[in-house]
């Protein structure tokens, strides 16, 4: 086992006691030990401190959207009805000024063109795709589930065809599992013989719904790539940058 | 009139049972969270005389804080998740106005993480310590922020309190043991990149 593992299974608490001890021992004993010690803790405050901040950035959206939402928030004093009243309509002023002005945040703009373009796919007239058929009437029914099985059953069967691969990743970015939706796109992105492939529009999507560290960096660049590219989407990527 | 009544809020037990879970729910119960206490900040306003962003910054620290503690099993549960947030809140508002009402100065020192120093003996944290002081916090933060996507999520995950075996499940590989070898073999990448600047 190298040092590395070693810390690493002595911090998780997988060590015997015995074991234990030798590390110990080691600190005191092997200079070069203790530095692999040092850096392991030291980097892995590194990460939390920028996971704070990550968090702490995400947490200033959430803020600034409670400060202007509709849903009264609980206090221990309560205003007086006059007050209140005022105070509503001055919000209700001021939150519709904000929301005609302000500029959402990545995962609204992402909401919003899932609300406005992904709720229902187109029903393909094959008569040879009965699976497909199926899967897409689920879907647009709002069976996601069994919308999600249907595709990825057809896919398994028909790896080549791209609308399963696409439609695969579309059902799971509408069930919020980001990880198995971006490994779709990332199927349907290998597949260098389509003259027209938004794989990379949606990967974008998918990230700006997801909001992992990184996340929304990312998908701008993925976004700016899709428009310089002139890729699949490449009109609704311009649409989406020029809100962010 | 309650807003608890009219909108669809989660309970207590759901939130905290999603944040120890450490699964696809965690990050919509950290929002619940936040959301659901966030009038505290007017607290830190009006009670505290903290300016709003300082007392955004307490409440976000205390939200931090709370996660960090639900996740590991630190909540036993004694008093309701408002009471004991609010406690959490509170010392940390106190924290802060002496903060701002004494001159001294900070102590630039890199915080461990104090459950991981606690695995020391007092002799090796104190040799580990000095190692750490001598380290460059500002570099490592630039070079992390370098690391391929993959690798920064890998040691993310693992910082926030999930196990390779959940962390398994979340980045879809195939065991924990792999993503174990991966997340040190980034560690590595990372003190090598680092190592190349600070030397």
């Amino acid at each position: 086992m190298d040092s590395i593992e070693l810390i690493d299974d002595y911090f998780k608490g997988l060590l015997t006691g015995e074991q234990q001890k030798q590390v110990e021992q080691r600190i005191l004993s092997d200079p070069s030990f203790a530095e692999d010690l040092a850096f392991y803790l030291s980097a892995n405050e590194a990460v939390r401190q920028q996971l704070a901040d990550d968090k702490k950035a995400w947490f200033k959206e959430l803020y600034e959207r409670s400060k202007t939402s509709a849903v009264p928030r609980k206090s221990p004093v309560r205003p007086l009805y006059v007050l209140a009243t005022a105070a509503a309509i001055m919000a209700i002023v001021l939150g519709g000024w904000w929301l005609f002005f302000r500029h959402p945040s990545p995962r609204q703009l992402a909401d919003d063109y899932v609300s406005a373009k992904l709720m229902t796919l187109g029903v393909r007239m094959s008569s040879t795709r009965d699976t497909m058929q199926t899967a897409i009437e689920r879907y647009n029914s709002n069976d996601l589930p069994a919308a999600a099985a249907l595709f990825e059953s057809f896919l398994q069967h028909h790896p080549d065809d791209e609308y399963a691969a696409q439609y695969s990743g579309i059902v799971y970015l509408r069930l919020k599992q980001y990880d198995k939706a971006l490994h779709y796109f990332q199927q349907l992105a290998a597949d260098t013989t389509l003259y027209y492939n938004p794989a990379l529009f949606y990967q974008s999507l998918t990230l700006m719904e997801r909001r992992l560290p990184g996340d929304d960096e990312k998908a701008k660049a993925m976004l700016q790539e899709v428009v310089n590219r002139r890729l699949g989407g490449n009109e609704d990527a311009q649409q989406l940058l020029s809100k962010w | 009139m309650d807003p608890e009544k009219t909108v669809p809020l989660p309970k207590d037990i759901d939130i905290i049972e999603d944040l120890r879970q450490n699964s696809s729910g965690r990050r919509k119960a950290e929002e619940h969270l936040f959301n659901r206490f966030v009038y505290f900040i007017r607290e830190g306003i009006r009670k505290y005389s903290l300016t709003e962003e300082d007392a955004f910054d307490v409440y976000s620290d205390t939200i931090l804080s709370a996660i960090g503690k639900i996740t590991s099993g630190l909540f036993e549960g004694r008093s309701s998740l408002k009471t004991w947030l609010f406690r959490i809140f509170h010392n940390k508002c106190v924290d802060q106005i002496r903060k701002l009402t004494t001159n001294k100065s900070k102590i630039h020192r890199t915080a461990i993480d104090p459950a991981l120093l606690s695995h020391l003996t007092d002799t090796a944290k104190s040799v580990i310590q000095q190692l750490i002081d001598r380290s460059d916090a500002v570099l490592l933060k630039e070079r992390l922020k370098d690391l391929g996507d993959n690798c920064r999520k890998l040691l993310a995950l693992f910082a926030d309190g999930y196990s390779d075996r959940e962390i398994a499940v979340t980045m879809e590989y195939k065991t924990a043991e792999v993503v174990k070898t991966s997340r040190l073999r980034c560690l590595e990448k990372l003190r090598q990149s680092y190592n190349l600047l600070k030397n």
